[in-house]
């Protein structure tokens, strides 16, 4: 019983908005991005357009949105990728409160049942986000709808926490299993799972048939992958005793030894690598964003004004 | 901080609300354990084991049930993990593989076969879109779907349109071997997987 009256606990603690209106901004700009490479990329008709519009595939079961707008139509596809955009844009800028994390969730979801061999695991990713953002009140600051509201663009409105540590708990799910996930040979001794990975055509962004010469490097970055995307937990546990919810010694040791500087710097590093190596889309870009979850409320409003303060004094 | 017992209900509610959500995102996210049944996960059950029978047997036992625990959370949790899209499984790079290989569209002039993409070197902006490359590991496996075929329909119009004096295109997934590391040997891209033609 005291386990449930802690876990009910930790379900209805209050915070400042910062964090939850940071996440939301990285996810609009996430998915604003997505919307406008596909638009300009051309491959919106092979990929999510009818065989008789000069679609390559066969959806197995649309999305209920796309049924109730009338099927895969060309219009009704043309239309769904000219809304996920301005719906992303208005993530981003905090209008329509959680209705409009909804809405792009649902589009989200839409578009990518038109096409279900076209979605990578970011999806997965972006989609969850957009699920949190809704159960949360991610415009009560940093958002037009604060500024409308409030005559500011900023608040000190209390909201749930909740969605926060849900994302937070994503991120530990999300890596621990891609860890232990990890099971081809290449993965254990002597550590070449990277090699053979960006040796493969796919996803690399050019032809890097010279990491052959260095193989050191690509056992380094094996090894380093590995362990720490198994031990992500680590980081999940700093942050519940951060948060207090495992005893006064956890959280003082927690205060005394931030872990987040190591396991995110490692974090940022490796998404940053496979950034200028691979194209994966918003891969990288989604999951980073939910590295913002880790970050307090009154942390995000320093940094804010930091930067602030440092622009003004550089205008001066 | 509020008694527990003179907490609201709604805050109960609310708290098994998010406990079920954690249960459908811990049991789906975190994938089924390995088996004995394929390669990859025998691979990783010898590690993890250290070479024990005794090790491996208990893994083998606790994943078993692990797996079939998952299997009921996910037929009961399906509606949620569908509608709200938390649904999440990611296994990148999880398996590890010897064999590399890559779409080439060539179209037929007077002087024979010219290569107009080579996947992983030509830059173009839809096949090298990163959603077509999701797509370009599909159309590479592709026995049953039909898909193979309409690919090279398309690829091979593209082609023709786009190159006038052309009289066919071919389109052909070509396989290499990838060296262990340091070998110096390269790639070679030898080995024709599939093909196939269309004639203007």
């Amino acid at each position: 019983m005291r386990l449930w009256d802690r876990w009910v606990g930790v379900c209805t603690e209050r915070e400042t908005g910062e964090t939850l209106a940071a996440f939301r901004i990285l996810i609009g700009a996430v998915l604003l991005n997505d919307g406008i490479r596909t638009l300009l990329s051309g491959a919106v008709g092979p990929l999510f357009l009818p065989e008789s519009a000069g679609g390559l595939l066969r959806p197995r079961t649309l999305h209920w949105l796309v049924v109730a707008l009338g099927g895969r139509e060309t219009e009704v596809v043309t239309g769904l990728f000219g809304a996920a955009p301005l719906l992303a844009l208005g993530l981003l800028l905090g209008v329509g409160g959680r209705w409009t994390a909804l809405l792009t969730l649902q589009v989200h979801l839409a578009l990518r049942s038109l096409s279900h061999h076209v979605s990578g695991g970011y999806d997965l990713v972006l989609s969850n986000g957009l699920w949190l953002l809704f159960l949360s009140s991610c415009t009560a600051t940093w958002s037009v709808d604060c500024r409308v509201r409030t005559g500011r663009w900023s608040s000190d409105r209390l909201v749930w926490a909740l969605p926060r540590t849900l994302l937070v708990l994503q991120l530990v799910v999300i890596y621990t299993a891609t860890g232990w996930g990890k099971r081809g040979f290449g993965w254990f001794w002597p550590y070449d799972g990277l090699h053979y990975s960006l040796l493969r055509v796919g996803y690399p962004r050019f032809d890097l048939g010279w990491l052959d010469a260095v193989p050191w490097a690509t056992r380094l970055g094996t090894v380093v992958t590995w362990y720490w995307e198994a031990l992500f937990g680590v980081i999940g546990v700093w942050f519940a005793a951060r948060r207090g919810w495992l005893g006064a010694r956890a959280d003082a040791l927690a205060r005394r030894f931030d872990l987040r500087g190591l396991w995110l710097g490692i974090g940022v590093a490796l998404h940053g690598g496979i950034w200028a190596t691979m194209d994966i889309g918003p891969f990288s870009g989604a999951t980073v964003a939910y590295y913002a979850a880790f970050v307090d409320p009154t942390e995000w409003r320093k940094l804010v004004q930091g930067f602030g303060t440092r622009r003004r004094s550089s205008e001066a | 901080m509020t008694p527990p017992s003179r907490r609201p209900w709604t805050q109960h509610l609310l708290a098994v609300a998010a406990a079920l959500h954690v249960l459908v995102v811990v049991g789906t996210g975190l994938g089924t354990a390995p088996t004995r049944d394929g390669p990859t996960d025998r691979t990783a059950l010898a590690h993890w084991s250290l070479g024990s029978e005794t090790v491996e047997d208990a893994l083998v036992r606790v994943g078993a049930r692990w797996n079939a625990g998952r299997r009921a959370l996910l037929t009961a949790t399906g509606p949620y993990a569908r509608c709200c899209g938390t649904r999440q499984f990611w296994g990148m790079f999880a398996g590890t593989y010897r064999r590399s290989s890559r779409i080439e569209v060539a179209v037929k002039g007077p002087d024979g076969w010219r290569d107009v993409y080579v996947e992983g070197q030509t830059r173009d902006a839809v096949y090298g879109f990163y959603r077509f490359r999701h797509l370009a590991r599909r159309i590479k496996s592709d026995r049953r779907d039909g898909l193979w075929t309409r690919f090279v329909a398309s690829a091979g119009a593209r082609a023709l349109a786009e190159h006038e004096a052309a009289s066919a295109a071919r389109v052909r997934v070509v396989a290499a071997t990838i060296p262990k590391p340091g070998s110096g040997e390269g790639r070679r891209y030898t080995r024709v997987v599939k093909s196939g033609e269309v004639a203007r």
